[in-house]
């Protein structure tokens, strides 16, 4: 006896693949399934291990979309096939061999479509928006949700966190005491510890111009928990990990550009900062940091292993990914970090306060809060392609008027029903797959736009074709292809079709019939339309708020660009003192500038150098009747506060006679202020944070540290004074007159003629800084408008189509209507009742949908009810605006109609 | 189908069932093993699919050239045999013989190459 197909090793299908079986045996009806539902299984399995088990994806799709396609036809041909059971006995009982009638029927569907290309372009056109959206933003989905990290294993990283409950949330840095414990003594996990606390570059001056790079501070371990391999060399050793270790590794584009590819870099020399280190590997160009991006050197991390002091176990400035170690689980590793951070907490009660250690799966970690806005806007899209898949199905109905005469002379010469609606769904299934491939184009063709609107979190790259997306896209223009054809197709090929024959057609039941169904789809089409329309709505006015949001500062005509003075050539804190001081004159004098100034942080960029801060006494003794208030720090150097427009409240701000001698003071914001003085006029006052005493010489207004409006309170220090304390890059800030051109061009030449070796880094205008924050929003809000935009486009064409259609149909009843004296006013009115009539009825029918849709919005939006009753008024408002001026035409053409003539035809 | 003993009145056979039929002259089979072998024989140019394949057996059956058959499969039970009957084994015959009396008119008008060493 022999059998089909090895059973021996091919795998069984999976879960899924089995409830796909399950679902394509369900198409079938239930007098089959009783009779051959066993043995159609038996089929499904047998034909996937013979023809997909070991074979690639592209094998996976056709073969499902076969039996999918083979399921549907049937299952639909078998259905009809039962219900028409009279009458069918003088119908084709040779049928044709499978393949060759399904040939056959292509044929026949492309040789009647070339026939109306304006149609056919139309449905296309339609389908390809549709698809193409949908594609679209599949793809962004597919590349930051479901496919997986670029890591062996990437399910099992994790990120660990710190979340401080006494401030009420998530404070992703840790200590390094604590890391270095955890990952001395830690069982579950395997830990990497990196500085990302503020993105580092580091300029190389060993090349023809200096160039400054993205750096990266990693222990030792780090690339091993990300199984990252060096192409050439090693990675650190623990006994790297001191501030002395003069060693570096780099990225193979640093490689290439300094040392001429090839192995020649291991054991080089790269100046880094106008240091001298030995480059000891060389990392691949496919291997980006999960956390800080693309990066070209890395630099060993300064760790102790102990001897920590009592104030580093509160000192919060590093993250740290892990790896699950081969048998523990998430759950287990959670249970060792709080284990140790109760022990860690009891030993040193600074580093408590209610302090819990998180661990997060990574893929989450980076892109859980983008995951709410994909899911948003792919249900958007499922809606534009249901809208035009209706839009598709109602120009059928119109086309099917001239196809009556054909199929009922097929009907005539002996074809069955299911035969003609296999045939009408053959043509439909060429047009979804035409208008699907046109989809995918333009897919691609924006997709480089899309990568660039989107947030710079998700890390988008642009145009990126892989299988899932087309097997995606080819299921979507599939299933459109059965929904917009089923319906026609049934309608078209119900019993009674002789009798189209006779009929002309347009004014007898079957013309009346199509009339109603395209209304009905006109109906739906509006509800379809109200929802995105709303959804628009309410993120657009959501963005409006956020970008209301006061930010008290200038942002207009505002350059900005960082300035770093490495280590090596500046120790000395009075040179870099000078240097800046010099460097902010030399500025305001170049033409068209306004005024210059410098900070540490921009604003709005977050909460950053968060030090507990407290009232003094005196410039040496601290209040301790007031607790600690976590304070951002920022120096400043030139006329900062002028330059951003930053209204001074009360005292001065910083000016000549804060030089490196006198004793050491700040300017504080209102926020600062009233945390840590109350009511009372805190100029002269005292206040102390991280060891630093200083006396109080102005209150600034609150600038937001967060796109939201956020407040914190933020102590500001002279530049010339704190230079000794700190080596912080300061961020520039020239405020121009914007028309002077060549200005960026003129601060690189000032800052070489100071020191030709700085690098004039990341220069971007403030606004653009600014609108960083808000990017997620206004992602999700440009392209649900476009939706909707597409959407209302869609329906107006649809309701036009309709009112034409109704208008052509009634043209003897309007003739008669005028010969009898109706005015042409009321003509007109009647058209545009009518079409008024079937919006409202879609606009009612919609809010249903339109609030479901608001409310999934609620985690995107800002200060915006999604039950905001402005923006359904003006939503429903702008739909019926649009139905009555679709209807200007039609009414215009029904009062074009001689009555003359159509009474006597 | 109607049923009949006399295979000559079956005549002409539908190319699908014939090809069924000689598949199981050879051998019972279950669902898929038929497509596959089909498949095979006509060098893939006919690719049954399943919706198709049952209704095509049910009305072997009914005419009474093939039967369902009960046995067991120890890779699948779900598995359902089908076995030729005598009647399909002779309706096989005829439409065999049916075709080869219209190669052998073709050949003789021309319309074929002649084959070596056969009349």
């Amino acid at each position: 006896m022999s059998q089909a197909g090895g059973q021996g090793g091919a795998p069984a299908p999976s879960r899924i693949v089995r409830l796909l079986f399950s679902v394509l045996l369900r198409l079938q009806p239930r007098v089959f399934r009783e009779a051959h539902g066993e043995e159609l299984i038996a089929f499904y399995h047998d034909a996937w291990r013979d023809q997909v088990a070991g074979k690639g994806t592209r094998r996976v799709v056709r073969v499902v979309a076969e039996l999918t396609v083979d399921a549907l036809r049937s299952g639909l041909a078998r259905r009809m096939t039962r219900r028409d059971a009279v009458g069918q006995q003088g119908s084709d009982e040779r049928k044709e061999p499978f393949v060759e009638s399904w040939v056959q029927d292509v044929r026949w569907s492309l040789r009647s479509l070339v026939k109306r290309p304006g149609f056919v372009l139309i449905v296309i056109l339609t389908l390809a928006l549709g698809v193409g959206a949908n594609t679209a933003v599949f793809g962004v989905l597919n590349a930051v949700l479901l496919t997986p990290l670029p890591y062996p294993e990437s399910d099992r990283l994790v990120r660990i966190y710190q979340s401080d409950r006494a401030v009420g949330g998530a404070e992703s840095y840790l200590t390094q005491p604590a890391l270095v414990d955890l990952r001395a003594n830690g069982r579950t996990l395997d830990v990497g510890i990196l500085y990302t606390y503020r993105e580092e570059g580091a300029d190389l001056t060993q090349g023809a111009y200096p160039e400054r790079v993205r750096q990266l501070r990693v222990s030792a371990g780090y690339f091993d928990v990300l199984r990252a391999q060096p192409l050439w060399g090693r990675v650190f050793r623990q006994d790297e990990e001191t501030a002395d270790a003069r060693v570096v590794v780099i990225s193979r584009r640093i490689e290439a550009r300094y040392f001429g590819g090839g192995n020649a870099a291991v054991g080089g020399t790269l100046s880094v900062d106008g240091l001298a280190r030995t480059v000891v590997g060389v990392l691949p160009d496919d291997f980006e940091d999960p956390l800080a991006g693309v990066i070209d050197v890395w630099l060993p991390l300064p760790l102790r292993t102990s001897g920590h002091e009592e104030w580093e176990w509160d000192n919060h400035y590093l993250s740290a990914i892990g790896r699950l170690r081969p048998g523990s689980t998430r759950a287990a590793a959670q249970r060792e970090l709080d284990e140790f951070t109760r022990r860690q907490s009891e030993a040193h009660p600074v580093s408590a306060e209610g302090r819990m250690a998180l661990v997060v799966p990574l893929q989450e970690d980076l892109f859980g809060r983008s995951a709410t806005m994909l899911f948003v806007l792919m249900a958007a899209v499922a809606l534009l392609l249901l809208i035009a898949c209706v839009n598709v199905a109602s120009l059928f109905l119109a086309r099917g008027a001239a196809r009556n005469s054909e199929l009922a002379l097929r009907v005539a010469l002996g074809s069955s029903r299911s035969r003609l609606i296999r045939l009408l769904l053959s043509e439909s299934l060429v047009l979804a797959l035409a208008g699907g491939a046109v989809g995918v184009l333009l897919a691609l063709l924006t997709a480089d736009v899309l990568a660039s609107l989107a947030p710079a979190q998700l890390r988008l790259r642009g145009a990126a074709l892989d299988l899932r997306i087309l097997g995606f896209s080819l299921l979507v223009s599939l299933l459109s292809g059965m929904l917009f054809g089923t319906a026609p197709a049934l309608q078209f090929t119900r019993p009674g079709l002789s009798n189209a024959l006779r009929d002309g057609g347009r004014t007898g039941a079957a013309g009346r019939a199509e009339g109603r169904a395209r209304s009905v789809l006109v109906v739906v089409e509006f509800s379809l339309a109200l929802v995105l329309l709303t959804g628009a709505g309410i993120l657009l006015k959501s963005f409006d708020r956020l970008r209301q949001v006061p930010l008290n500062i200038r942002t207009h005509n505002v350059m900005t660009f960082e300035v770093h003075l490495p280590e090596a050539r500046y120790e000395d804190a009075g040179l870099r003192a000078q240097f800046h001081a010099s460097f902010v004159r030399r500025l305001g004098e170049m033409p068209g500038v306004r005024a210059v100034g410098a900070t540490s942080r921009l604003p709005v960029t977050g909460r950053y150098h968060s030090w507990g801060t407290r009232p003094a006494l005196s410039m040496n003794e601290v209040d301790r009747s007031v607790p600690f208030v976590s304070a951002d720090q920022r120096t400043v150097e030139g006329a900062y506060f002028e330059t951003l427009r930053m209204p001074l409240l009360r005292g001065r701000v910083f000016d000549a006679q804060d030089h490196v001698g006198a004793p050491p003071r700040a300017v504080i914001s209102e926020a600062a202020a009233t945390a840590l003085f109350g009511d009372g006029d805190p100029i002269g006052r005292y206040l102390v944070s991280a060891g630093q005493f200083r006396q109080v010489i102005g209150v600034v207004a609150d600038v937001p540290v967060t796109a939201r409006g956020d407040i914190a309170p933020i102590v500001y220090h002279s530049h010339t004074q704190f230079a000794d304390n700190r080596n912080w890059p300061l961020v520039y800030v020239v405020a121009t007159n914007g028309s002077t051109p060549g200005q960026l061009a003129s601060a690189r030449r000032e800052l070489a003629a100071l020191d030709p070796e700085l690098v004039l880094y990341d220069p971007r205008p403030l606004s653009e800084v600014v609108g960083r924050g808000v990017a997620q929003e206004r992602f999700a809000m440009v392209l649900l408008s476009c939706f909707a935009a597409l959407a209302v486009l869609l329906a107006t064409i649809g309701i036009y189509g309709v009112l034409a259609y109704s208008v052509s149909r009634r043209r003897p009843e309007i003739g008669i209507r005028m010969a009898l004296g109706a005015r042409t006013s009321g003509i007109q009115r009647m058209i545009v009742g009518q079409g008024a009539r079937l919006a409202g009825m879609g606009i009612i029918l919609g809010l249903a949908g339109a609030f479901a849709l608001a409310r999934s919005l609620s985690a995107l939006v800002f200060e915006v009810s999604t039950t905001d009753f402005g923006v359904y008024l003006a939503s429903a408002t702008l739909l019926l605006l649009v139905a009555l001026a679709a209807s200007a035409l039609p009414a215009f053409a029904a009062t074009r109609v001689n009555p003359v003539e159509t009474i006597r035809t | 189908m109607p049923k009949t003993d006399d295979p000559l009145s079956l005549l002409p056979l539908r190319p699908l069932e014939f090809s069924i039929l000689v598949a199981l002259a050879e051998d019972d089979r279950y669902g898929y093993d038929i497509v596959k072998r089909i498949a095979e024989r006509s060098g893939g140019s006919v690719r049954l699919a399943p919706g198709n394949l049952y209704q095509v057996l049910d009305r072997m059956i009914e005419g009474g050239l093939i039967e369902a058959k009960r046995r067991r499969d120890r890779g699948d039970e779900r598995r359902r045999y089908y076995g030729i009957t005598a009647l399909g084994r002779r309706a096989a015959r005829a439409e065999a013989a049916r075709l080869d009396e219209l190669l052998h008119t073709a050949r003789g008008l021309e319309m074929l190459p002649p084959v070596r060493g056969r009349p």
